[in-house]
This record gives C-alpha cells, sequence and structure tokens, in this order.
C-alpha cells in the first residue's frame, strides 16, 4: 500500500513536470508569435517609409537599399522549435533595427523630408509599432526565462532531456544598437 | 443661578468646540474661536494677511474678489446663527443629560451620543450650508481658472445612484453603463455651462462607483459616498477626479457594523496610447494573497516584470501579457514608483493601484485627508488660504500627469 501511494505520489510530480515543460515551452512559442506579428507590422510598414525616403534622400541609397535586403532577410521563414534558426531570425531583426536607427538618425539631415506629412505619420506608426515590438520582445523573454530555467534545473532537466525539449534564445538587442550613437558618422 | 448661566454657557461652547473641530481643518484655532464666540467677539475684516498665489492673482479679482463682501455677510449671519441656536440647544443638552445620569445612570451613554450629534447637527447647520456655499461658487470659479472646459461638483456624483449592491454591478453590462454614463456625463457638462443644475443617471442595479467598477480595483463595498467631482484636462490630458469613501458592511452575531475600505481619490486619465485589454496594477499581498488574487482574477493572467523594485509592491495582471508591458514600460513601471513615494511623502505610506482599460488609466490614491475642503469659519471670507490650498492639491494632482508624462506621445 505504502509502495503504491509512493509510486503515484512520484508519478504525479513526474506528469506535473513534464505537463510544466510543455506548458512554458508552449508559452515561450506563443509569445515568439507575438514577436513575429509585431515584426511583421513593422515589416510591412518599412516599404512606406522607404518610398517616402527615395523620393528625399538621394544620396543615401546604400543604406536604403540595405535596409530593403535587411528587410528581406528578417522576413525569411525559419523553424521556430529549431532554437539556432530562432537565435539567426533574431539576430536578423535586430540588424533591421539598427539599420533602421542609422536611417532615423540620418533623417535629420533632411528637414524636408522631416517635415514630411506622410513620412511624420509613417514614422508615428513605426515608432507605435517598435514599442509594441519592445514589449513583445519583453514578454517573450520571461517566459523564455521560465522555460530555461526548467530545462537546466535539475530534477526537470532530466525530462526535458528525455522529451528533448531546449532551451531557448533571448531575444537581445544587437550590439550595434547598445553602442553610444555619434550622429557625426550619420550627418557628414 | 450663576450655575445655570455657567453651564448654558459651557453646553453652547462645546457645541461651537465641536462644531469647529469638526467643519475646520486648521484646528489649532478651535480655542480662540470659541473664547471670541463666548465674547460674541467674531472677528470681521478683510484678509488673514495671506498672498494669493500669483498665478491665480487676476482670476481672483475677476471672479472672486467681487464675491468676497457677499459671503462675509453670509459668514457672519452663519455665525451668529450658530451662536444663536447654541444657546438655545446647549441648556436642553444640559437638561437631557442630567436627566440621562439621574435616571439611567452609564446606560444613556449611547442615547445622550445620539442627542449630542442631533443638536450638534442643528446648531452647525449654518456653518455647513455657509461651507457648501463657498464649495459651490467659490470653488467652481477656482477650477474654471485653469479653463472654461472644468467643472466642479461638490457634492459629488448624485447619491440617489447609491444602491445597496454597489460594489457588485455585473461585468456584462459594465460597459454599457459606462458608455451611458458618459454621454450622460457630457450633456450634464454642457448643461453646466448654461447654468443647469447637475443631472446624473439613476440606473437601476448599478450603484455610484458604477462607472469605476470595470477597472476591477474597487474594493468590494455595499455603500459609496462621494464628493468633489471634477471633471478637465491638463497639458492636452483629459482627466475627472471623484473623491469617495467606500464602506462594506459586516454582520457578526447580528451586529451590524461598517468598515470603511477605501478613503481617496479616484482619478480617471486619458493614456495616449491605443489598446484594447485590461491591465489591473494591484498592491503585492504576499506569496499566499498573490495566489488567492491569482485565483480571483477569472481570465487575466499575473504579468511579471522585470523591476524588482516594481515587483515587491505590485501584483500585476492582464488580459495580454504584450499589451501589460506595452502599457507598463520599464519607465512607467519607474515613475509609478516615484508617484507612490511623492504621495507618501505627505502622508507616510501611501498604496498607491491603477488599472488600464477602454483607452482609460484609473488611478486610486488611498488618502484620509479631506481634499478641497473650505477653511475655518471663524477667519474673514477672502479665501485666499482655500484658494492656495486648493491649488495646491490641484498641482499635486497634476503631477500625475507629469511624473507619469501621460501627455508624452513618444511610446515611453
Amino acid at each position: 500500500m505504502v509502495l503504491l501511494i509512493i509510486v503515484l505520489v512520484v508519478g504525479f510530480v513526474l506528469y506535473s513536470m513534464y505537463a510544466g515543460l510543455f506548458k512554458k515551452r508552449n508559452g515561450a512559442l506563443e509569445a515568439l508569435s507575438s514577436i513575429d506579428v509585431q515584426l511583421k507590422m513593422r515589416s510591412d510598414l518599412l516599404p512606406n517609409v522607404l518610398t517616402i525616403a527615395a523620393k528625399f534622400m538621394e544620396h543615401e541609397k546604400e543604406l536604403l537599399s540595405s535596409v530593403t535586403e535587411l528587410r528581406n532577410r528578417a522576413s525569411a521563414p525559419y523553424d521556430k522549435n529549431n532554437p539556432a534558426a530562432v537565435n539567426e531570425h533574431f539576430a536578423a531583426n535586430a540588424a533591421l533595427g539598427a539599420q533602421m536607427g542609422k536611417l532615423q538618425v540620418t533623417m535629420e539631415a533632411y528637414p524636408t523630408l522631416k517635415s514630411d506629412q506622410p513620412m511624420m505619420e509613417a514614422m508615428r506608426s513605426y515608432n507605435e509599432v517598435e514599442a509594441r515590438l519592445a514589449a513583445a520582445r519583453r514578454a517573450y523573454n520571461a517566459s523564455v526565462t521560465e522555460l530555461n530555467n526548467a530545462v537546466q534545473i535539475f530534477p526537470s532537466s532530466a525530462i526535458a532531456n528525455a522529451v528533448s525539449i531546449k532551451s531557448m534564445p533571448f531575444f537581445e538587442t544587437d550590439e550595434a544598437s547598445k553602442a553610444p550613437v555619434n550622429a557625426k558618422d550619420y550627418l557628414n | 443661578m450663576q450655575i445655570s448661566l455657567g453651564g448654558i454657557g459651557l453646553g453652547a461652547g462645546a457645541i461651537i468646540w465641536l462644531i469647529r473641530m469638526l467643519s475646520s481643518s486648521k484646528g489649532n484655532s478651535a480655542v480662540s474661536g470659541l473664547g471670541s464666540l463666548l465674547k460674541s467677539g467674531i472677528t470681521t475684516g478683510a484678509d488673514t494677511g495671506g498672498e494669493i498665489d500669483p498665478r491665480f492673482k487676476t482670476h481672483y479679482e475677476q471672479f472672486i474678489r467681487p464675491q468676497v463682501d457677499v459671503f462675509e455677510t453670509e459668514r457672519l449671519a452663519a455665525l451668529a446663527e450658530l451662536r444663536r441656536r447654541s444657546f438655545i440647544v446647549g441648556p436642553i443638552l444640559i437638561g437631557i443629560s442630567v436627566l440621562a445620569l439621574a435616571f439611567l445612570g452609564v446606560h444613556g451613554g449611547g442615547l445622550l451620543l445620539i442627542v449630542y450629534a442631533v443638536g450638534c447637527g442643528w446648531a452647525g447647520m449654518p456653518v455647513i450650508q455657509y461651507k457648501g456655499s463657498i464649495k459651490e461658487k467659490i470653488f467652481s470659479q477656482v477650477f474654471k481658472f485653469y479653463g472654461p472646459e472644468w467643472s466642479y461638483q461638490p457634492k459629488g456624483l448624485d447619491p440617489s445612484a447609491t444602491i445597496s449592491d454597489g460594489g457588485t454591478a455585473l461585468a456584462d453590462t459594465a460597459s454599457e453603463v459606462v458608455n451611458r454614463y458618459r454621454l450622460l456625463r457630457t450633456a450634464s457638462a454642457d448643461s453646466n455651462a448654461t447654468g443647469s443644475k447637475w443631472i446624473m443617471p439613476n440606473l437601476p442595479g448599478t450603484g455610484l462607483m458604477a462607472p469605476y467598477m470595470p477597472y476591477g480595483i474597487l474594493p468590494k463595498h455595499d455603500r459609496a459616498k462621494s464628493s468633489d467631482y471634477i471633471c478637465g484636462g491638463h497639458k492636452t490630458v483629459p482627466l475627472s477626479l471623484l473623491q469617495c469613501v467606500l464602506e462594506r458592511e459586516s454582520n457578526n452575531n447580528d451586529n451590524r457594523s461598517s468598515e470603511t475600505v477605501f478613503h481617496g481619490l479616484v482619478i480617471e486619465l486619458s493614456v495616449p496610447k491605443r489598446f484594447s485589454g485590461h491591465t489591473v496594477v494591484k498592491r503585492d499581498q504576499g506569496k499566499v494573497g498573490n495566489w488567492f488574487g491569482k485565483k480571483f482574477a477569472g481570465e487575466m493572467q499575473t504579468v511579471r516584470l522585470e523591476d524588482p523594485r516594481f515587483e515587491k509592491r505590485y501584483e500585476v495582471y492582464g488580459t495580454d501579457q504584450v499589451e501589460a508591458r506595452y502599457l507598463l514600460t520599464n519607465t512607467f513601471m519607474e515613475r509609478l514608483v516615484a508617484l507612490e513615494d511623492m504621495f507618501a511623502a505627505g502622508n507616510g505610506t501611501c498604496a498607491i493601484q491603477c488599472a488600464f482599460k477602454d483607452g482609460k488609466l484609473l488611478v486610486m490614491i488611498p488618502s484620509t485627508k479631506q481634499w478641497f475642503s473650505p477653511g475655518s469659519v471663524f477667519q474673514p471670507a477672502s479665501f485666499v488660504d482655500d484658494i492656495n490650498l486648493v491649488l495646491q492639491e490641484m498641482d499635486q494632482l497634476f503631477a500625475i500627469i507629469d511624473v507619469l508624462k501621460l501627455d508624452d506621445r513618444s511610446g515611453l
């Protein structure tokens, strides 16, 4: 009888850990989808921004084309269950974000572009999406923290190993965007 | 004879002193007021010597100064009436006290308390009416200083809307109630401009605090009393403010008692962000309290945030994890903590709670202080001190918008 109770208790604990791991992984994947929704919105906004910017920034073609190229890379499909692919996806989007930051600073040198009504509206929408993206990133990182704690700490790590649940990467801003911005680099 | 006259004087003095203590926010002048009234020496004159806030000087000269003489006459009349009533009520109360002591002994305490309350209420009525008149006519002018769109209702929301189930308004009808309420509120704000009486919706089954119930942070209550309903805007942010007391009744062995579950300000502000969900910032109740809070949060989930200082003080629930973080940015969290510290600086502690819903932010600031209250009736009716105090209080409330930067549309 005692043995049966012990087996039941151990079974219940193991099942709770197993179910918890899947819940956490699904939570992280859901948060990842929220990021993708915002990234998609940002990606959809970019052609509009670039078209307006191209009218005024004839000398910045290189910068504009690099943004277009990064947008294509960042919008490419990826395997959500593969941490390496997710990491690569984040890196591409972080690079796009950094390049858009450069573009925004460069726009400062074009007062007519800055005061252009459609551009102002496009940038307002862009900033709104960026704010939502930052929120989605925080939600994702919170979910990933919970998942990674469960995946890396014993005894749930043993179950995670058995059912092939892996740690997921954090969505961090790229190194370039962490560095202080020197406006001179862009305004010369 | 001397003894009975002394008794009458003592009774009348006691009433005036009680009224003064109840009606004055500057309690230390109570003794001098008692003395002056017993000697019939009511203070008259223009000003107490204080200077009006320089910002308000022009508005004061234009709208307040012309009313000072009228109010001074009213004040003196109210004090004279208070004195007259006190000399009637005083001997009666003393007589009843003596009789109660003789026939009921110590058991007559409860009865005496009621008799004293009725007596003091009747004697103090002229003063209460005078103070109400200050709020009605002077304070409403003070709020017009901030803009013509500002409105002030000293009596708060209409008490006829109060019903016993105020704390349990049905959630599925809540949004409809809020919309109807807002329409009526806008209409009544317009009617104020033409001098009509404030009309509040008498919504059956909704309760006085119904417009605020959908936010989900008001404590359960059975009774609500309100005063000082103010509508206006600061730095392009529309706001409304209500001072209220929420009480809950409890029955213990047939002994009904009521407990105050909230006393303070409820402030509704517009938020310059688009959102569709519901996010609630409640006090942290410790591990066990938060666990129960989570069980009663319904469809809302706990939102874990990064700021440890914020997490220590608050527990956040939201219908959308991403949206909750969109609203509660790191900067906003810091600002909310700073705001709470600012209010706590004056009161020792201040447990602010807030909620985002339908494009608005509701902030609940508990405070035992009586906001927007006229000063002592024993001071001349220049209103300088009263106005300076109201301006100070409004500055404190505007700081909510300034500290939280609700006018900032940069997404912070």
